[in-house]
């Protein structure tokens, strides 16, 4: 480890003590930087170890900080995951701590309902507002539909929302939802609810049904790692890669070859390179499961060439390469699972990778350690978190709900048409960051602090014996006024509970502590000091995991498309860059690496569909659906089916900071049922019209033309 | 293919990079981390719009062939640290330099703004501040104490990291022995997701910079102007 010694760790033992209890004692806040503390030499980089909070993979960082400000976030080159790299989200973090539209303390509202005027108000009032409020709901014998609605179930707000849902109601409904979930990260089933780790490093041969494994799928970073080891010769071939989706995305346009397949047929292809497969004898695994409960041989490529737009020799091909290489493997996601037929054609990806015999194998599928790897998992209550926020905020019947609780999550702007609903609810607090769009539905903001300034323990799977217990810890003193929510619910328990609630933690920090107490071995330099110094240890687990119980894979596929009158299909994938972080300006300004756009929306068209339509580039154009219309101009991008458009995910709120306030346009308006990866996520069907003049689009670098704005 | 067969002979070190194209992926993150360690400001949708975005890293595409057989490859372009460099001699006031480290400086102090280099860079890697750099508070406690912050009017480029760079020599100096590999690496090569990035001293026959660039598969950005680029880009493999 060659960084190793270039990093300096501070002891963080003994200044932590005095991070939180800073946290709302303003005293505490002047001019830290002119008292240093004991250890603390100015114009020294202090490195703290921590864990990247920009999405849900779990990579570690470090944190470069002086004079009490963190100036460099990097990936921390002891972390199994990420092994010092970082993508262009990590790297912006520092966005999130210093962002000016950073809520600074509790408010509350003294408007009308989303008005946008509110009281700054204390920690204690406004603690004391949310205690009464829920306490009025437990006791006034109402239904107590309260609904906690979070994007992270595992950690310290998972397991702090589990204990409030003891104590308040067993109607409590634990939501996690946000983009990760069910957009991209899409676990494929094999025969229980895990995350596969692909070792895509050792495979040979590597075929993904729209699984856009270096931007957004999953864990990006892990996965680069690994896809530079497979392009390695180092010792072996160069692995070959093909990738198969209706749109080259980043992740295709750095294959071998692109299968540009009519979308949704992924599965359909994946049958019948299967079909290929076993007919022509090729099959590794004997035992591979029969299968669909009708002849595979329906799926042979003769057949069904047409449907997914792809030549039978082209399958026929591909089968015997994958069938060839020394370690095959497939993996889908991203358009390939974000459609009806999604669970069906991910069934089908993975029925090639039972047929190679590569589970369980290096350089094939293998599954995280079986039991439950969460470091809480002595301390959890009922978990009971539902995965379908969509599906409780408009079932008919389940009853008004008397308050909603949102933690990192914006229910407003990932489901439009419950925004009614949300507005009905009687009592609306809200632990958000940010003033996005449901928080400004709130009646009261409890503020969060950031990934950066709070403390937390998760695992992560390395591989099938290895977990990584990642620790997140304040780099810096918080200076807004902020607490974590976490130690507000545990707070909140505590008070609304019955008098027999005894719960033997006060607080996220104690948690974390405890926890690095109980769950680390005990050589003598592994102190509670030296693990916070490093970020996290690695835990081996006691069981690997048996199986796979292989689910047979059942058909949905859907019948040959009917002229609906739509002309399109809509692709809408999650930005690398932005996604839920279109507040942040470097994220913003970051040009698409496919398009060059920057700062808004845009529609990817194939030039010959938008000539037949007498759409020019950068024209603003309208895309409508069966649920409605925006706009976005439109960007030429000739390695796209002509049949299909694509647009980022992530633009259009109405609120969320100057930064994506009044930006883009928010692709969920164009299907309602969106955030439900069950749904049509990413099979929209949509037409595109010129509406007139330019559409505003903002691009990077060359392509850009010099005008003169008067003749001089 | 790699026409330019250097042999660098220096007892200073001379700072060069290597990029592997058949593991970048595009995927941006050294262009993040070179704006967060190097105080580049945002400027915002409406400058961006007329071209006055800066960023000293950027991934170039090249889209090839049209649909179904398109290709697009990506490329990180730098500034190049030419041994020949055309922005040199164009400056009036000599803002533009070069170091006996190889590498193309920019000093921001003398530089008064004719944009001759710009004009004459063949990579249009030099960016011009239009404005005084804007942080809305508190983003500017993000800053990096280590890289000053460029005013209006002054070009400004990639650096290679001059901070890492100083600071890596100074480590070696202290331990009294001579920089290696390791010892300086620049925010984008240690940011890298893929590990395409390389850093080191090209006049260390050990190092790996020096060991790549030797590579058959080693060539540089428009090497026929005779630039003598120090950053080397490996093609993609077969």
């Amino acid at each position: 480890m060659k960084r190793r010694e270039f990093i300096i760790l501070t002891s963080v033992g003994a200044t932590s003590a005095s991070l939180l209890s800073a946290c709302g004692h303003p005293e505490e806040k002047l001019i830290p930087a002119f008292i240093p503390d004991d250890e603390f030499v100015p114009g020294i980089d202090y490195w703290k170890a921590s864990t990247c909070g920009m999405c849900p993979a779990g990579c570690g960082i470090i944190v470069r900080t002086r004079e009490h400000k963190a100036n460099k976030i990097e990936g921390n080159p002891l972390h199994p995951v990420n092994r010092g790299a970082l993508c262009a989200r990590g790297q912006a973090g520092l966005e999130v701590l210093y962002n000016p539209d950073r809520i600074k303390g509790p408010m509350k509202r003294v408007g009308e309902r989303g008005e946008g005027k509110w009281d700054e108000i204390s920690w204690d009032e406004g603690f004391n507002t949310l205690v009464q409020r829920l306490r009025e709901i437990k006791e006034h014998g109402m239904p107590a539909n309260i609904m906690f609605a979070t994007t992270d179930s595992r950690g310290v707000t998972g397991l702090a929302a589990g204990l409030l849902r003891s104590v308040l109601s067993p109607q409590m409904y634990l939501l996690a939802e946000g983009l990760n979930q069910g957009f991209e990260s899409d676990a494929t089933n094999y025969g229980r609810y895990v995350t596969p780790i692909f070792d895509i490093a050792k495979a040979t041969y590597l075929i993904s049904f729209g699984a856009r494994f270096l931007e957004t799928w999953l864990s990006p970073v892990r996965y680069s790692l690994a896809y530079s080891e497979f392009r390695s010769t180092k010792g072996k071939a160069r692995g070959r890669f093909v990738h198969v989706e209706p749109r080259m995305s980043l992740t295709a346009a750095n294959a071998d070859e692109w299968v540009p397949i009519s979308p949704g047929s992924e599965g359909l292809m994946a049958l019948a390179i299967a079909q290929v497969i076993i007919r022509d004898g090729l099959r590794k695994n004997v035992a591979a499961p029969e299968f669909l409960g009708e002849s595979i041989d329906n799926y042979a490529p003769e057949k069904i060439a047409h449907k997914a737009d792809v030549s039978a020799q082209a399958i026929i091909r591909i089968a015997h390469e994958f069938a060839a290489a020394e370690r095959p493997m497939a993996i889908g996601g991203g358009s390939a699972f974000a459609t009806e037929c999604g669970r069906s054609n991910m069934m089908a990806i993975n029925f090639l990778n039972v047929l190679s015999g590569n589970l369980h194998q290096e350089g094939g599928v293998l599954l995280p350690p079986a039991g439950d790897f969460d470091p809480f998992s002595t301390l959890r209550t009922r978990s009971g978190f539902s995965h379908d926020l969509e599906h409780v905020l408009t079932r008919p019947g389940i009853g008004e709900l008397s308050a909603l609780l949102i933690h990192q999550t914006n229910p407003v702007y990932l489901i439009p048409r419950a925004v009614d609903e949300i507005r009905r609810i009687p009592f609306i607090a809200s632990f958000s960051s940010f003033m996005d769009e449901s928080t400004a539905l709130a009646d009261l903001i409890l503020p969060d602090c950031t990934y950066l300034d709070s403390w937390d323990l998760k695992g992560t799977a390395i591989d099938e014996t290895r977990v990584a217990v990642d620790i997140s810890q304040p780099v810096v003193k918080p200076e807004l006024n902020v607490r974590q929510t976490a130690d507000v619910l545990i707070k909140l328990c505590r008070e609304i509970g019955n008098p027999d609630f005894s719960f033997p933690f006060e607080s996220a920090e104690e948690l974390v502590k405890k926890m690095i107490e109980q769950l680390t071995t005990q050589p003598p330099e592994n102190t509670t000091e030296s693990i916070l110094e490093k970020g996290g240890w690695i835990t081996e687990a006691k069981e690997k995991s048996e199986g796979p119980a292989f689910h047979e894979p059942f058909n949905t596929f859907t019948e040959d498309t009917v002229d609906d009158g739509y002309q399109f299909t809509l692709l809408a994938y999650e930005h690398a860059g932005l996604g839920e972080h279109t507040n942040l300006p470097s994220l913003q300004e970051l040009p698409d690496p496919m398009t060059a756009v920057m700062w808004g929306s845009w529609v990817e068209i194939n030039p010959r569909a938008a000539a037949s339509l007498g759409i020019a580039d950068g024209d603003l154009v309208a895309v409508r659906s069966q649920h409605g219309t925006i706009q976005a101009p439109a960007v030429f991008f000739p390695a796209i089916r002509p049949d299909t458009i694509a647009m980022p995910f992530g633009q259009g709120h109405s609120s969320f900071g100057r930064y994506a306030k009044d930006r883009g346009a928010n692709v969920i308006e164009l299907n309602p049922y969106l955030s439900n990866p069950q749904t049509r996520l990413n099979a929209i069907r949509v037409n595109v019209k010129a509406v007139g003049g330019k559409g505003g689009l903002i691009r990077f670098g060359t392509e850009l033309q010099e005008r003169m704005e008067k003749k001089r | 293919m790699n026409t330019v067969t250097e042999e660098v002979k220096s007892k200073k070190p001379q700072w060069a990079m290597v990029i592997d194209l058949d593991r970048c992926t595009g995927c941006e993150a050294c262009v993040v981390a070179c704006r967060v360690e190097n105080n580049i400001p945002t400027v915002g949708p409406e400058e961006a719009a007329k071209g006055r975005s800066i960023n000293w890293i950027r991934i170039e595409r090249y889209v090839e062939g049209e649909f179904p057989d398109v290709k697009v490859k990506f490329m990180p372009v730098l500034c190049q640290h030419c041994e020949e460099a055309p922005c040199e001699p164009v400056c009036p006031v000599y803002a533009t330099y070069h170091t006996d480290e190889g590498l193309n400086a920019q000093v921001y102090n003398r530089c008064v703004g004719t944009r001759y280099c710009a004009n004459n860079c063949p990579y249009t890697v030099r960016f011009f501040n239009f404005f005084d750099p804007k942080w809305d508070a508190p983003l500017e406690k993000a800053l990096n104490p280590e890289v000053s912050v460029r005013t209006r009017g002054v070009m400004e480029k990639c650096t290679f990291c001059i901070q890492r760079i100083r600071k890596g020599e100074e480590k070696a100096k202290d331990e009294g022995r001579d920089v290696r590999d390791g010892d300086v690496v620049p925010a984008c090569v240690q940011t890298c997701t893929t590990k395409a990035m390389y850093f080191g001293n090209i006049a260390d026959p050990e190092s790996e910079v020096s060991r790549l660039s030797k590579s058959n598969r080693a060539t540089r950005l428009l090497e026929d102007l005779g630039t003598k680029p120090r950053v080397i880009y490996l093609n993609k493999g077969d």
